[in-house]
């Protein structure tokens, strides 16, 4: 029996590529900075999250009167925009087949084993030739014979909808030092270029640092105020959509088969093929 | 030190000189008994439980949040606001506003309950979401015995949190 290599395919959403770019700031650049409690891992949030939330889940970002511990990187989404001028490897635009089916791209092809063997023995197993039959005409099934009915099973995919999502990342520091530290990792990870690439759930990305890092900082103009130390760093990200999930009609995925062989049916009832005389006749279909 | 010196350092430092503990307590007493007795108004405050409320982990939200016994206290609500409010690009809305005047003591030393944002109270069967919260006074300037938790909450859409 054949054995048939099982693959889970996730679709890409703009879930996905938030945790994309999430893990890339949490697990690829992965930032510590110095604190008076020692040499720490940054605390990465993402902005979006309920009150309670904030409050109750991580006790370790507050301190016993609720005030947020600094250093801090936080994510927040900011735009997205469907720019046809920038778009990733799937430059032209393919319409969907437009069935309950739907599907655009062929991902992966594979045979179907049981339904290419049913018809190289019904040819395999036929005495006297037809129009359309191949085979040795043995009379026998399982003969071998280099059968051209082969049925291919094409899985399909939608076509990737590029978006270029755009995060800010905003890193703020009681010292110099710790902004130095939290934002020297944005510059150089990538070297020379500002580009990268980025991964969740089997989808790649890509991400574009920009060429300007703003700093907020109120220690030219103090005041009153706390002393302050802010950075925030505009980050685009292209990734794509593969369908609509629960709000597509269509499947994230489909699987059609190849026609081997084209039949046309005729009508029985008016031609009076189907004997009713004699039960279990034998008649031509 | 020598043996004629007449003034001694007191082991403990003295209790203040008008505000004591005693008179923090009937501070507690009259307030419990203005409020209960004379104010009563009451809100249900629900702490959402996060230990077994499914927050989503990258961004921190539940659609189905579940939350500790709710508890009954009395307050002093204000009443701050019931009115219509236009939403941008999406036309007229309602918003509701009360701020709830908390006895601090009655709430944490008597029913075991702090005020956080983002826990929801239900008053006259609406239910709000703590939005800030603040401690405003201090009594007589003490700095660990606050008179009130005065919280600000808006109303929560059902969405948000139903009492379900």
């Amino acid at each position: 029996m054949a054995i048939k290599e099982t693959k889970e395919i996730m679709p890409s959403t703009l879930e996905t590529i938030d945790r994309a770019f999430y893990d890339w700031v949490n697990k690829t650049l992965d930032i510590s900075a110095t604190t008076n409690r020692g040499w720490n891992k940054v605390p990465l949030i993402w902005v979006s999250a309920e009150r309670s939330f904030q409050i109750k889940e991580d006790k370790n970002l507050r301190d016993e009167f609720g005030v947020l511990k600094l250093p801090l990187i936080t994510i927040s989404r900011n735009s997205i925009v469907k720019d046809p001028a920038k778009k990733g490897a799937v430059q032209a635009n393919v319409f969907r087949q437009n069935d309950p089916k739907g599907g655009t791209i062929s991902f992966s092809r594979r045979i179907n084993q049981s339904k290419t063997a049913d018809f190289a023995n019904a040819d395999a197993n036929k005495t006297t030739p037809n129009f359309g039959v191949q085979g040795p005409l043995a009379g026998q099934v399982n003969f071998p014979f280099n059968n051209k009915k082969v049925v291919y099973e094409t899985l399909t995919i939608p076509l990737p909808t590029y978006v270029n999502v755009t995060y800010s990342v905003t890193l703020r520091g009681e010292y110099f030092q710790q902004i130095n530290e939290m934002l020297t990792p944005f510059i150089v990870k990538t070297g020379q270029i500002n580009g990268f690439t980025l991964t969740a759930d089997g989808h790649k990305f890509e991400g574009f640092l920009p060429q300007d890092f703003a700093q907020n900082n109120n220690v030219a103009n103090l005041g009153d105020d706390e002393r302050v130390f802010e950075t925030k760093i505009d980050i685009r990200i292209l990734g794509y959509l593969m369908g609509a999930l629960k709000n597509d009609e269509q499947p994230k995925m489909t699987v059609r088969e190849s026609a081997v062989e084209v039949r046309i049916p005729r009508e029985h009832v008016i031609f009076g093929d189907i004997p009713t005389t004699i039960s279990g006749a034998f008649y031509r279909e | 030190m020598s043996s004629n010196n007449k003034w001694n350092q007191p082991d403990q430092p003295p209790p203040p000189l008008f505000i004591g503990k005693k008179e923090r307590d009937l501070i507690k007493q009259v307030n419990d008994e203005l409020i209960e007795r004379v104010v009563g108004q009451q809100v249900l405050y629900y702490p959402v439980d996060v230990a077994t409320t499914d927050f989503h982990d990258l961004y921190g939200e539940a659609i189905e949040k579940t939350f500790l016994p709710p508890v009954r206290v009395y307050a002093l609500v204000e009443w701050e606001a019931y009115g219509t409010e236009y939403s941008e690009n999406i036309g007229v809305d309602k918003r509701i506003e009360i701020t709830v005047h908390f006895h601090k003591r009655r709430l944490s030393e008597d029913q075991d309950l702090y005020v956080r944002a983002g826990d929801f109270v239900s008053y006259g069967g609406i239910y709000y979401e703590i939005v800030n919260w603040a401690e405003p006074r201090k009594i007589y300037g003490q700095v660990n015995h606050s008179v009130e938790v005065s919280a600000k909450c808006v109303r929560a859409r059902p969405g948000v949190f139903d009492g379900n």
